[in-house]
C-alpha cells in the first residue's frame, strides 16, 4: 500500500470514528439508505419494464 | 435459573410428533422425486400457492422470531419497522425472478449465472462471499434451535439444537426440493396461525392503549422517531435483505423451481405476507417494555418467547414452539437443499466431474447436506451471545453483491471488471464500516461504494454480451461433450 492511501485509508478511519453515536452520522446514513432503496428498486422496475415491452414488441413482430 | 414454559412431557411429545409427521411426509413426497430436476427443483413449475408458501416460510427465520423482537426491546418503534423493511428483499426480487427464469431457463445456481456472465474472477469472490453467508445463516438458525428450546423446554442447548436441525436433515435428504416446499406450505400455514393467536391474545389482555401508557411512561425513548440507532437501523435492514436475496441460491433456486407465470406474484405476495411477521412478533416485545419489572429477560433476544410464554401460559408457551420449530426447520432446509446444490454445482461438476450422471448429481448432492448439516452441529455447539450480531457482519458481504447481480440481469453493456472491483471494495467498506463505526449500516455502506463503481465502471468501459449465453446454464455451459440426462429427461 502506498503512503497516500495509507494516509488517506487512516484519515477515513479516524473520520468514520469521530462520527460514531452522533445524530448527524444517524440522520445522513437514513437519508443515504432512503435514496439508496429508492434508486435500487426504481431501476429493477424500470429495466423489467423495459425488457417486458421489449419482449412484447419482438412478439408482435414475430407475429407481423 | 427460570422453570422451561413447557414440561418435558410436552415438549417431547410435540417434538416426537412434528418429526416423525415430518420426516414421513417428506419420505411420501420423495418417492416422486425420481430424477435431479424433480430432486433440486420440484419439476420446475410449482404453482402460485406452494411458491408463495415456500418463499414466506424460508424468509420467516430464527432470526425473524427472536432477533426481530430483539431490535423492538433495544431500539423501540424503528426495531419494528426497521426489521419489517426486509420484506423488500421478496418485493425487489419479484421482477428479477422473472428475468432469471426467462434467462436461464434450465439454470441450477446464482453461481451458474454469475460465471457465464462475469467470468471466473467474479464467480469466486462471489463464492467466497456465498459461503461465508450460508455458514453465517446456518449457524444462527442452529443457535437459534438450540436456545429457543432450552428457554421454552429446558432442554440442554446441544439437545434442542440437534434434535432441530437433524429433523430437518432427514426430511431433507430424502425428499429434496419437493420435500422442502411441500413441508413449507404446512409450516407457513402453522406460523401465519399460531402468530396471529399469540398477537390477538396478547393485546387482548392488555389493550393497545395500555401498553402506548406504559411506554410512555417507563420507556418514552421506543417511541423516539429520531433515535440514533434506530435511524441508522432503519434502512440497512431492507438494503442488507437485498443483498441475501439478491445473491443467495436460496431465492435462485426458488426461481428455477416455479412456473414461469407465478415468479412475480409468488415474490411479491411472500414478501407482502411476511412483513407482517416483525411486526407481530416485535409488538410482543413493546409488551415487556410497557411493563417494566413484569418480565425477567435474561437475554434480550429471547423477548419474545417468554414475553409470549408469560403472558399466554403454557398454551402461549406451545404456539411459541410451534412458531420456532416451523420457522427454524422451514429456512434450514432451505438452507441445506440449496447450498448443497451451490457446491454440487458449482465445484463438483464444474472442476471434479462435469459429466456427472444424473443419479450420481443426486448421490453427491445428498452427501453434501449431511455434511452440511453436521457443519452446522459443529459449529453452533458452543453459543454466541449476539446471534444477529453474527448475521450483520454477512450484511457488509451481500450488500456489496446487489448491483452486480441486477446489472448484469439487465444491463447489455455491465461491465466485467467493474464487476469484480464492486465486489471486492464494497465488501471492505462494508467490514470497514462494521467493525469501525456500526454494525447497523454496514450492508448500506457496503450496496453503496459497490453500486457506484459497478455503474461508473460500466459508463466509462462498458462491454457487450450475447444474453444467449446465459441459456446455456444448466445445458452445456461447462465443457464440449458434457451430458445433462435430467435436462427435460421426465418429460
Amino acid at each position: 500500500m502506498s503512503g497516500f492511501s495509507l494516509a488517506a485509508s487512516t484519515i477515513a478511519i479516524a473520520l468514520l470514528q469521530s462520527l460514531e453515536d452522533n445524530f448527524t452520522l444517524a440522520v445522513s446514513m437514513f437519508i443515504v439508505g432512503f435514496i439508496a432503496t429508492v434508486t435500487t428498486v426504481i431501476f429493477v422496475v424500470v429495466m423489467h419494464l423495459s425488457t417486458r415491452d421489449q419482449d412484447v414488441s419482438g412478439k408482435d413482430e414475430d407475429q407481423a | 435459573m427460570r422453570d422451561a414454559f413447557l414440561s418435558p412431557g410436552v415438549a417431547w411429545t410435540v417434538l416426537i410428533v412434528f418429526g416423525i409427521g415430518w420426516i414421513a411426509l417428506g419420505f411420501y413426497w420423495g418417492r416422486r422425486a425420481g430424477t435431479t430436476n424433480q430432486y433440486l427443483f420440484a419439476g420446475r413449475n410449482v404453482g402460485l400457492a406452494l411458491a408463495t408458501a415456500t418463499l414466506m416460510a424460508t424468509w420467516v427465520t430464527g432470526n425473524t422470531v427472536m432477533s426481530a423482537p430483539e431490535q423492538a426491546y433495544l431500539l423501540g418503534i424503528w426495531g419494528i419497522v426497521g426489521y419489517s423493511f426486509a420484506g423488500f428483499g421478496l418485493l425487489a426480487f419479484a421482477p428479477l425472478s422473472v428475468r432469471i427464469k426467462k434467462l436461464m431457463p434450465n439454470g441450477f445456481t446464482s453461481g451458474d449465472f454469475v460465471h457465464l456472465r462475469y467470468g471466473r474472477w467474479v464467480w469466486g469472490i462471489f463464492m467466497v462471499i456465498s459461503i461465508f453467508y450460508f455458514l453465517g445463516f446456518l449457524v444462527t438458525q442452529g443457535m437459534a434451535a438450540g436456545l429457543v428450546l432450552q428457554a421454552l423446554t429446558g432442554f440442554p442447548y446441544q439437545v434442542g439444537m440437534v434434535a432441530i436441525v437433524l429433523i430437518t436433515t432427514v426430511y431433507t435428504l430424502f425428499g429434496g426440493m419437493r420435500a422442502v416446499i411441500g413441508m413449507d406450505f404446512i409450516q407457513a400455514l402453522l406460523i401465519i396461525v399460531c402468530l396471529t393467536v399469540v398477537a390477538v391474545w396478547a393485546y387482548a389482555t392488555f389493550g393497545v392503549g395500555e401498553v402506548f401508557r406504559g411506554l410512555q411512561e417507563n420507556e418514552p425513548g421506543a417511541l423516539n422517531l429520531l433515535l440514533p440507532a434506530g435511524l441508522l437501523f432503519a434502512w440497512n435492514t431492507g438494503l442488507f435483505a437485498m443483498g441475501e436475496i439478491f445473491h443467495s441460491n436460496v431465492w435462485w433456486q426458488r426461481s428455477y423451481a416455479s412456473a414461469t407465470e407465478v415468479n412475480f406474484r409468488s415474490f411479491l405476495l411472500s414478501g407482502v405476507i411476511w412483513m407482517s411477521v416483525p411486526v407481530v412478533t416485535g409488538s410482543i416485545a413493546l409488551v415487556a417494555l410497557a411493563l417494566p419489572g413484569r418480565f425477567d429477560i435474561p437475554q434480550v433476544n429471547m423477548t419474545f418467547p417468554i414475553v409470549a410464554a408469560e403472558l399466554l401460559g403454557p398454551v402461549g408457551g406451545l404456539l411459541v414452539f410451534i412458531v420456532v420449530f416451523a420457522a427454524l426447520a422451514s429456512t434450514l432446509s432451505s438452507l441445506l437443499t440449496t447450498s448443497a446444490t451451490l457446491i454440487t454445482e458449482d465445484f463438483y461438476r464444474r472442476f471434479v466431474n462435469p459429466a456427472a450422471p444424473d443419479q450420481r448429481v443426486r448421490n453427491v448432492s445428498r452427501i453434501l447436506v449431511a455434511v452440511l448439516a453436521l457443519l452446522t452441529i459443529a459449529m453452533s455447539w458452543v453459543y454466541i451471545t449476539s446471534v444477529y450480531g453474527v448475521l450483520l457482519l454477512t450484511g457488509a458481504l451481500v450488500g456489496a453483491c446487489v448491483w452486480p447481480i441486477a446489472c448484469g440481469l439487465y444491463w447489455e453493456k455491465a461491465n466485467a471488471n467493474a464487476a469484480f472491483w464492486a465486489l471486492l471494495l464494497g465488501s471492505v467498506a462494508g467490514l470497514t464500516f462494521y467493525f469501525t463505526v456500526s454494525s447497523f449500516a454496514a450492508a448500506l455502506l457496503g450496496l453503496v461504494v459497490s453500486a457506484v463503481i459497478m455503474v461508473g465502471g460500466t459508463l466509462l468501459r462498458p462491454q457487450s454480451f450475447d444474453w444467449s449465453t446465459l441459456a446455456k446454464a444448466g445445458t452445456s455451459a461447462r465443457s464440449e461433450g458434457e451430458t445433462r440426462e435430467h435436462v427435460g429427461g421426465e418429460q
